[in-house]
């Protein structure tokens, strides 16, 4: 790894920490309150000063400070791509775990399952369920789960089938291990490493998903826009404001730029142990 | 054998992306950019449906219908009365029974004279029933038509309608009677009215692209004034940036619906300029008073008081919002203009909702169909949070909106715009009137004035009591805020236009400059 990539991957590390601390801190850490609005100075340029103060980022259509709500949009960003991530390794990794120990009938099941899935739009399907009932944090956490849960279980699936081949396994058949044992002593954390990696790629998908669902309008709703929700509002004033789209923009960008950069390390660590195996 | 590889530099990646973008956006406005001079391109917001007089009320189809068709009578801008159009005089000779008399010189497009049969052919296909016309009900109070001869129309109402001559002119969405003929009429089909429509106006139509374009060329036979342009095309872009770069670019000479945030960059350009009319739409935050909270008036008026519409307008629309203290556009004949509106005064909101705990309001929210409103709710939403209510807004898409406006499940209050183009305030009576279909209104004395405001034939009389109505709605808080928008267009400074019906885009008014 050359020298330079090593200062990528720290400043990596930085950027993201930085965006758990404002995750946790949000409102504690914001220069103004992110929800207040201030009609009398509405979409002042980064670095302009308003009656109540200098604002960074600058201020949006009604007068709230763009860097508070840029610190605010990391709580939704973060947490809801975190949880949905979560729960689609779970439900992908059981699912991929029984299909590839048990074979026949199940994978058969579990592979078309993904290949219909796979085929399938997933944000018309998300835009349409989200669209039908109302939106809540709970629901667009179901739906990205939804649409993140194949790669788990695929991979899953394809590891298990391996591993059950393997003669440490046997070995644990004849001392009359049961069959929970097996997948959850002995396989998973075979497959663990993997699925690690694979949860920080769906980590930054999952904050792309969210920020198209905001982006039309059925993102988790909260007091004060997601960094979706601020792309799409900016959008009227693109040629006036600029600032209004592009840090909102960019947040999202270095967000999953990092978290891929570390997705990447992460798989280069795991590689090495499995290749021992 | 080397492969020789094209790697593109990031920048011509970007330049290619941009062009690809630029050409795709192109290829969604108008197409015929290589136009005479004498041809007017104008992009609508908004699609056309048909091109029916009888059978549509839809902004996009008027605006095309009233330049191949034409009405009995039109409106002065700047007085809101009544003038002569196709009607060279109208007289109310009793209280049910009106007579117009017409021009002798108008002919129909394929050369037919113009005669009493073909007026009162198309005021009987709109109280026909069976056509289900969307100007039905403002015309449902006609009883009979006599044509003592070629050039008389006697109109026999079953009731006093004091409006009858309102809805003889061109401007006010449903309600309308254009003149169509009846030798054609009766020997085409529906169909064929609606694809090939001809009437007696300035403009014929030439060619119609469905969902793309609409020609139409100059009718050297017009009776009136011919207009500048010898052609207009219109072409439809409902997305905002797209439209606005259209005019800039030069593909299309005029565009309607600039958005605010807009006009400065059209202002700059060299070719483009904006022009506006102050009395767009007047938009009305309506309150559901058929059930909790709002039918109590406490929590209706500290709704109203909890607003700081002025500056909430003021900042959002500049000058081109202007906040009214009735909910009717400032050149109604029967304006109020003493009535001021609600002041803002959150303490006596807060003290008017003490003791309870924060007021739950469900709300739907449209995005994009009102200047600024989207932003306007959010404002509003902080607003209300702060004096004890608690607003859960969602987002809605307008058409299933507006369906759910018309069977009153829209929420507690939402905003909703009218044009009151035909200057007259019984167009309140759509939405503050308790037997209207789709009011979510309901006070006895707005309903007796309102019915007597429809039965006086008097002028003096009728501003008497609609000036009485405005009070009642002033002091009962029936409407939470009102404000009227201005009607914004783009046009190139080719062109010469002065807008002077809001929302409703003219045409043959248009002038060409000299060069």
């Amino acid at each position: 790894m050359s020298r330079a990539y090593v200062f990528v991957v720290w400043a990596a590390g930085v950027i993201l920490a930085g965006m758990i601390v404002a995750a946790l801190l949000g409102p504690t850490i914001t220069p103004y309150d992110a929800a207040a609005q201030n009609l009398l100075s509405r979409l002042l340029p980064p670095g302009a000063s308003g009656p109540d103060g200098r604002h960074w980022f600058g201020t949006d259509a009604l007068g709230r400070d763009i860097l508070s709500l840029i610190i605010m949009g990391a709580r939704p960003a973060l947490f809801v791509s975190a949880a949905a991530a979560a729960i689609a390794a779970l439900v992908g990794v059981l699912a991929g775990m029984i299909a590839g120990f048990r074979g026949g009938r199940f994978g058969d099941v579990l592979l078309s399952l993904t290949n219909i899935q796979l085929a399938f739009p997933f944000f018309l399907l998300a835009v349409t369920v989200v669209g039908i009932l109302r939106p809540s944090t709970s629901l667009v956490i179901a739906v990205i789960a939804l649409g993140s849960w194949v790669p788990f279980a695929r991979v899953t699936y394809a590891d298990t089938q391996q591993l059950r081949e393997l003669e440490f396994i046997e070995a644990v058949r004849v001392m009359r291990g049961s069959n929970i044992r097996i997948l959850f002593r002995h396989i998973l954390p075979n497959v663990l490493p993997n699925i690690v990696v694979l949860s920080t790629f769906a980590i930054g998908t999952a904050i792309v998903m969210e920020s198209g669902l905001s982006f039309v309008g059925l993102g988790v709703p909260s007091e004060t826009p997601t960094w979706g929700r601020m792309l799409s509002e900016g959008r009227d004033y693109m040629d006036s404001a600029w600032w209004l789209t592009v840090f909102p923009g960019a947040a999202i960008l270095l967000l999953v730029l990092v978290i891929n950069v570390i997705g990447e390390q992460l798989r280069d660590y795991a590689d090495p142990r499995i290749q021992a195996q | 054998m080397v492969a020789i590889v094209y790697q593109p530099s990031r920048r011509t990646v970007l330049k290619s992306s941009f062009a690809g973008a630029a050409l795709w956006s192109i290829g969604s406005s108008s197409q015929a950019s290589a136009a005479g001079p004498k041809t007017i391109r104008i992009a609508m917001s908004a699609g056309l449906d048909r091109l029916d007089p009888v059978r549509t009320a839809n902004g996009p189809d008027l605006a095309v219908i009233s330049e191949i068709y034409e009405t009995l009578l039109q409106l002065d801008p700047k007085t809101g009365q009544l003038l002569p159009n196709l009607a060279v005089s109208y007289e109310v000779k009793e209280p049910t029974l009106w007579e117009f008399k017409l021009r002798r010189d108008v002919l129909f497009h394929d050369g037919s004279k113009l005669t009493a049969a073909d007026v009162k052919y198309s005021i009987e296909l709109i109280i026909d029933p069976a056509n289900h016309s969307p100007h039905f009900t403002q015309l449902a109070s006609v009883e009979k038509i006599d044509t003592p001869d070629d050039y008389t129309v006697q109109i026999r109402t079953k009731t006093p309608d004091p409006l009858l001559g309102r809805r003889m002119q061109p401007i006010g969405g449903t309600g309308r009677v254009f003149i169509v003929s009846k030798a054609y009429g009766t020997s085409h089909s529906p169909q064929e009215v609606n694809d090939q429509p001809m009437g007696t106006g300035p403009y014929r139509l030439t060619a119609w692209r469905k969902g793309q374009s609409v020609t139409l060329t100059r009718n050297t036979g017009y009776w009136g004034r011919m207009p500048d342009a010898e052609e207009g095309i219109f072409t439809f872009i409902p997305e905002n940036g797209t439209r606005v770069n259209a005019l800039l670019r030069g593909e299309v000479d005029v565009i309607q619906r600039v958005p605010i945030p807009d006009v400065a960059r059209i202002e700059k350009s060299p070719d483009a300029q904006v022009v506006s009319d102050p009395h767009g739409l007047v938009h009305t935050m309506l309150l559901n008073m058929l059930e909790p909270p709002f039918d109590d008036i406490n929590v209706r008026k500290a709704f109203a008081h909890a607003l700081d519409t002025k500056t909430i307008i003021g900042s959002l629309l500049g000058k081109y919002g202007r906040v009214l203290g009735v909910p009717m556009g400032p050149t109604v004949v029967q304006y109020d203009a003493s009535i001021a509106p609600y002041a803002y005064d959150p303490d006596q909101s807060r003290k008017l909702l003490a003791g309870r705990a924060p007021i739950e309001l469900k709300t739907y929210t449209s995005d994009g169909r009102y200047v600024d409103d989207r932003e306007i709710y959010q404002a509003v939403n902080a607003q209300l949070n702060a004096v004890g209510f608690k607003v859960a807004p969602q987002q809605m898409e307008w058409g299933r909106l507006i369906a759910m406006m018309s069977n009153r499940t829209a929420g507690p209050f939402f905003i909703i715009g009218w044009d009151f183009g035909e200057d007259d305030a019984s167009k309140m009576n759509s939405f503050l009137m308790s037997t209207s279909s789709i009011s979510i209104t309901k006070d006895a004395d707005y309903d007796r004035l309102a019915l007597a405001g429809n039965a006086e034939m008097n002028p003096a009389a009728r501003t008497n009591i609609w000036k009485q109505a405005q009070q009642v709605i002033h002091d009962h808080y029936l409407v939470g805020a009102v404000w009227e928008a201005a009607s914004i267009y783009g046009v190139s400074k080719k062109l010469e236009y002065t807008p002077q019906f809001g929302e409703n885009l003219d045409l043959a008014s248009i002038k060409l400059r000299a060069k």
